[in-house]
């Protein structure tokens, strides 16, 4: 089983390097969508093997690397990491069939995402400290083209926030990490890079917090948490939708991953000290973010920004240390990787039919699009956290979770359920309803617009029915990540 | 064999959402209305054989904390009789709604019908869930199913803000009471209804918890303070509104404090503040209900008052005379409603003004007694079902608190004099129509003549009932002597409109201009509508908006910027090395990238981790 995981992770990265040597554009996708179909179909078999009963790591593969730097090749994946695997590998194998239709550059496109993917499977599932920065910092790189090459007018300003941005927040990872390095060989006389060590290393208060802070401010620029946030408005606007969706549904889940992989197993006693801060930060990421989110007339920013105010849900959940919240806050990760991928191909849709994301330019879509309507209104069904869909169990564990402790935290990040019906509703009403309104030039325009075709209904389908199975069944799905949960409950 | 209860119309919503197109409108109502008949058959024959509770296990719903969450569906007393009122109203409306909505046809109206499908499920799960969480899952399904049918009209304005204002004030009360069942489960450590029911002792904090699942109810049946949005909801096409407002969605808030009355009634403080929350809620909406003039609206009100007296009843310690009052009330305001319906159909959909009607009774007799029938029910005039259910409220809380009972009977009076009022105004008198009005079809007055019968002879169930839930009530001789108030307030209400609607002691202009100020306040619902919409709502809107501009635009972005310029300024000189050419960048960023990653693999394949 451990070469399935190696074979997956690599897999995207061996096609890139074919496809960039393909000529023909359609070689390039058709085996760009196979290789992401194979590795979706690998990353399957990992989860429906995978033993919840354990909480070490499976799948593993130890190799030394650089073993004067006590380096390895090390690799495996726990509950949360097969589960945000799965997750990647679906996420991918949809992008590649709805991005079918670019036409620019389409080999360069698609092995930019090749290598992007393996770089996130590579983060989830690494437990060497280098191999994790390598596959970390890897993703910034091709992300960074996709948004500078194929987005829209403001494309180079947004690449390049989103750039140092988080290059910022990862340069406090690398100082962290190099910290915990330095420190693991003046206590145990030899380098290692291995998580496990570290792990077990118990560090004295004050490095716990210091380290604390550098981790933490990596992770949370990719989070986004409040106030390191705004790149992530900006990259969205200005990204192709593709590259939204791995933005959102992915990369994002690496800085709460980095809070649950590694903030809270290796700094228990600082990660407890923090929790004030991190809730208030949490808190008003959820309430502030849900306003900005209303306030917008760009139909993506609004996505965007509804994003930031669930992740503040994942951090609340993860620092509120009780096993029902952290599995919430994984669950979380999952439920809103699939509903905003499936909101960003909504914006995308209408970018690519009606080539805007203002409301004032849209509106009355519903009646000439009832097959988009009906997808767009499930996917944000699925993020406002409607029962039905993995957003409610997810958000239920981490309101349990946290109330159990911090019952007050818990009633105010609540109102986040309130806020979030208003904006998806105000958005859906601006966007697609009110046609009796709409002057007769619009109206003939939606009269001659071509509803979902196939390449936009397949992701749409997998994505959404993923959201539901785990939204009604979610029993197994929290069974998995829940042998992490405890065990990091283990070390407070 | 009882989970087939649910199964019917969750089939139904399945089936026509998916081949509704194909299947044509008229067969997706047949569809619709045949589940709901199916479920109601099976509910009755449930009912019928049932020999004690039972707790149907479907599958292990979420492990929490050291127990798992089932979930499942409960049958008792309660929650079947209560299955056996919804699905046979509900089927009633289902038929009629084949009849109203026929003017659509064509217009994709397939999906009305999976909408009314999917609120009747919500519905029973709501009924028959086991455990809160699957209640949940029913509460936030009728608040869905309800978005979608009262923004049915969603090309026009009114429907899409009344559809949007239904949802968000059913999710703050939604959020009250997810609230409430979270700190449910941290006090009793189970979510199951069976277990709560056993366990229920007295625990510090029951007090929170019940008020905040007292929320919910609050959301779901339109009380004071989250109470705009039901007459707004009247947006929908009419059986929408008989549907939310007889046997769904509304009744649902009554029906969860009575399901939970075991927790309930363990706190004081909490059943006080139900009670009180009635009583403001009673006289409010029938106060308000007095000076509308929507032909819906007013009924919407008076479903408003109802619902507020059940919840006075709950308060007051009678949970069974409340659930016999929601069952009756179901009868008779899904009359009410499919008579208006039928008005507005025999107008040709022209006008929902009172005021511009009148005369009907010529024109259309079958409605013209089936809303006499129903008027006169709500009114509690005896022996129409209305009179039994509240009177025994009424006498029920008349022993325990004189001053409530009191208030209920004034909130009865209102009620008889603006529901006769209506009907005087749209009935009687003249009318002068461009269009002849017209009687409706069959399968449109069908179901309107079983309502009525219901009406008319249901509330003699009255006993029955209290014995088949093990409630004490009056023997009816001194039920029927107590009830002498009761009557007396439908006669002093019925005469009053009828002198100013049909003898006319006073021209009704003359009145308005001397009482247009209270007039306005409570046509403006005592201008709790214009606080919400253009206080609140747009108070929060205008807020985000400055937050957004000042502080993300200015203050954080402009910070983050800031740094940005001042560092690319001194930066600029050494970025002459770089030529600029991304796509150069890029291709060299792949074959390196490619290369450090094949560097790896070939360390990897050297350590021969393939063979593990």
């Amino acid at each position: 089983m451990a070469s399935i995981l190696n074979i997956a992770i690599f897999l995207p990265l061996v096609g890139a390097f074919i496809v960039s040597l393909f000529r023909n554009e359609w070689l390039t996708k058709v085996v760009s969508i196979a290789i992401s179909g194979v590795v979706f179909a690998l990353s399957v078999i990992l989860l429906v093997n995978f033993n919840p009963n354990t909480h070490h790591f499976l799948y593993r593969t130890t190799v030394p690397w650089i073993s004067s730097l006590g380096i390895n090749y090390d690799v495996g994946l726990d509950g949360l990491g097969v589960s945000l695997f799965t997750l990647t590998a679906l996420i991918f194998f949809t992008v590649f069939i709805w991005a079918i239709k670019v036409k620019e550059k389409p080999n360069l496109f698609y092995a930019l995402f090749l290598i992007l993917e393996t770089t996130c499977l590579g983060t989830f599932s690494a437990l060497d400290l280098f191999l994790f920065y390598l596959f970390w910092e890897g993703m910034l790189v091709p992300m960074y083209f996709i948004i500078g090459f194929w987005g829209h007018d403001r494309k180079i300003y947004a690449a390049n926030k989103f750039f140092i941005y988080t290059f910022f927040g990862s340069l406090f990872l690398l100082l962290g990490l190099a910290t915990m390095i330095v420190y693991g060989y003046f206590i145990s006389g030899h380098i290692s890079f291995e998580y496990d060590f570290h792990r077990h290393i118990a560090y004295p208060l004050w490095l716990q917090i210091i380290l604390f802070v550098l981790f933490g401010i990596g992770f949370a620029v990719k989070v986004p948490m409040w106030p390191v946030h705004t790149w992530l408005p900006d990259a969205h606007v200005e990204a192709p939708t593709a590259g939204s969706v791995v933005l959102a549904g992915v990369l994002l889940k690496m800085g709460t991953f980095g809070f649950v992989r590694y903030s809270l197993p290796l700094f228990p006693q600082a990660s407890k000290i923090f929790i004030p801060i991190m809730f208030m930060l949490s808190v008003i990421a959820i309430i502030y973010a849900a306003m900005m989110a209303i306030s917008q007339t760009n139909i993506k920013k609004l996505i965007a920004y509804s994003s930031i105010s669930h992740m503040g849900m994942v951090t609340l959940g993860t620092f509120a240390l009780s096993v029902s919240a952290i599995n919430g806050a994984s669950y979380m990760m999952i439920a809103h990787g699939l509903s905003s991928a499936a909101l960003f191909y909504a914006a995308g849709f209408i970018y690519d039919r009606f080539h805007s994301y203002e409301m004032s330019d849209l509106g009355g879509i519903a009646k000439y699009l009832p097959n988009f309507a009906i997808l767009f209104m499930i996917s944000g069904l699925a993020s406002i956290g409607l029962p039905g869909f993995s957003g409610f169990v997810s958000e239920f564990l981490i309101l349990l979770g946290t109330f159990k402790y911090f019952p007050m935290w818990a009633i105010v990040a609540g109102v986040g359920m309130v806020l979030g019906a208003a904006y998806f509703l105000y958005m859906y009403k601006n966007v697609m309803l009110e046609s009796a309104s709409l002057p007769e030039s619009k109206i003939q325009k939606l009269q001659h617009t071509m509803d979902l075709e196939l390449h936009h209904i397949i992701p749409f389908v997998l994505i959404l029915f993923g959201a539901f199975i785990m939204g009604i069944m979610p029993y197994n799905f929290v069974n998995i990540v829940s042998q992490t949960s405890k065990l990091i409950l283990g070390r407070f | 064999m009882q989970s087939l209860i649910l199964l019917f119309p969750l089939l139904s919503f399945i089936t026509i959402g998916l081949f509704g197109r194909r299947i044509g409108d008229l067969a997706s109502g047949v569809i619709n209305a045949g589940a709901g008949i199916l479920s109601f058959i099976v509910a009755l024959i449930t009912m019928l054989s049932m020999k004690g509770p039972e707790d149907i296990v479907f599958y292990k719903f979420l492990p929490l904390s050291n127990t798992s969450l089932d979930i499942g569906i409960y049958i008792d007393k309660l929650s079947i009789t209560t299955t056996v009122t919804v699905t046979f109203v509900a089927s009633v409306i289902f038929v009629y709604a084949i009849g109203y909505m026929r003017y659509l046809f064509g217009n994709w109206t397939f999906k009305f019908f999976a909408y009314f499908s999917l609120f009747l499920f919500s519905m029973l799960l709501i009924l028959l869930g086991d455990s809160l969480i699957l209640m949940f899952f029913g509460w936030e399904g009728v608040g869905l199913a309800s978005y979608l049918l009262i923004g049915y009209f969603h090309e026009e304005k009114f429907a899409t803000k009344a559809s949007l204002e239904a949802f968000v004030m059913n999710r703050i009360g939604d959020w009250s009471f997810i609230l409430g069942i979270i700190y449910t489960f941290w006090l009793f450590g189970t979510l199951s209804l069976p277990k709560l029911f056993e366990n229920a002792n007295y625990v510090p904090g029951i007090t929170l918890a019940t008020l905040l699942l007292f929320g919910g109810a609050v959301g779901k049946s339109g009380q004071i303070p989250l109470h705009t949005w039901l007459p707004n909801a009247m947006a929908g096409p009419t059986p929408v509104s008989a549907l939310l407002h007889a046997a769904t969605m509304v009744a649902a808030g009554v029906y969860m404090v009575a399901r939970l009355y075991p927790i309930f009634s363990l706190s004081q403080t909490t059943l006080s503040y139900i009670a009180i929350t009635g009583v403001v809620t009673m006289l409010f909406a029938a106060l308000v209900a007095t000076v509308h003039d929507d032909i819906k609206k007013i009924i919407a009100f008076s479903t408003m008052s109802q619902l507020a007296i059940m919840f006075t009843a709950l308060g007051m310690g009678f949970p069974t005379a409340a659930m016999f009052h929601l069952t009756t009330h179901a009868f008779f305001k899904a009359l009410l409603f499919l008579a208006a319906g039928a008005v507005i159909t025999g107008l040709h959909h022209h006008t929902q003004n009172i005021f511009e009607m009148g005369g009907l009774k010529k024109y259309m007799p079958i409605t013209f007694s089936a809303f006499m029938i129903g008027a006169l029910a709500l009114s509690g005039f005896p022996p129409f079902a209305g009179y039994f259910s509240k009177d025994a409220i009424v006498s029920s809380v008349m022993d325990k608190n004189t001053l409530v009972a009191t208030l209920i009977l004034v909130a009865s009076m209102l009620t008889a004099y603006y529901i006769t009022r209506e009907a005087f105004v749209v009935f009687l008198g003249q009318g002068h129509y461009h269009e002849e009005p017209h009687e409706v079809e069959p399968i449109m007055s069908f179901p309107m003549l079983i309502l009525s019968f219901l009406s008319l002879m249901g509330g003699f169930l009255l006993w029955n009932y209290f014995s088949y839930m093990n409630s004490s009530i009056e023997p009816p001789s001194s039920f029927i002597a107590h009830s002498i108030y009761g009557i007396l307030v439908a006669i002093v209400g019925i005469s009053l409109s009828y002198l100013l609607y049909v003898k006319k002691i006073v021209d009704p202009n003359t009145l308005y201009e001397l009482f247009k100020p209270i007039h306005t306040l409570m046509k403006s619902q005592f201008y709790t509508e214009y606080i919400y919409h253009n206080i609140i709502a747009k108070g929060y809107l205008a807020i985000s908006r400055l937050i957004y501009k000042a502080v993300d635009r200015i203050i954080i972005d402009g910070f983050v910027n800031g740094v940005a310029s001042t560092t690319s300024n001194y930066g600029k000189p050494i970025s002459r090395l770089q030529n600029g050419k991304l796509n150069y960048y890029a291709l060299y960023m792949l074959y390196g990238v490619v290369c450090v990653f094949l560097l790896l693999i070939l360390v990897i394949f050297k350590g021969g981790i393939l063979n593990g």
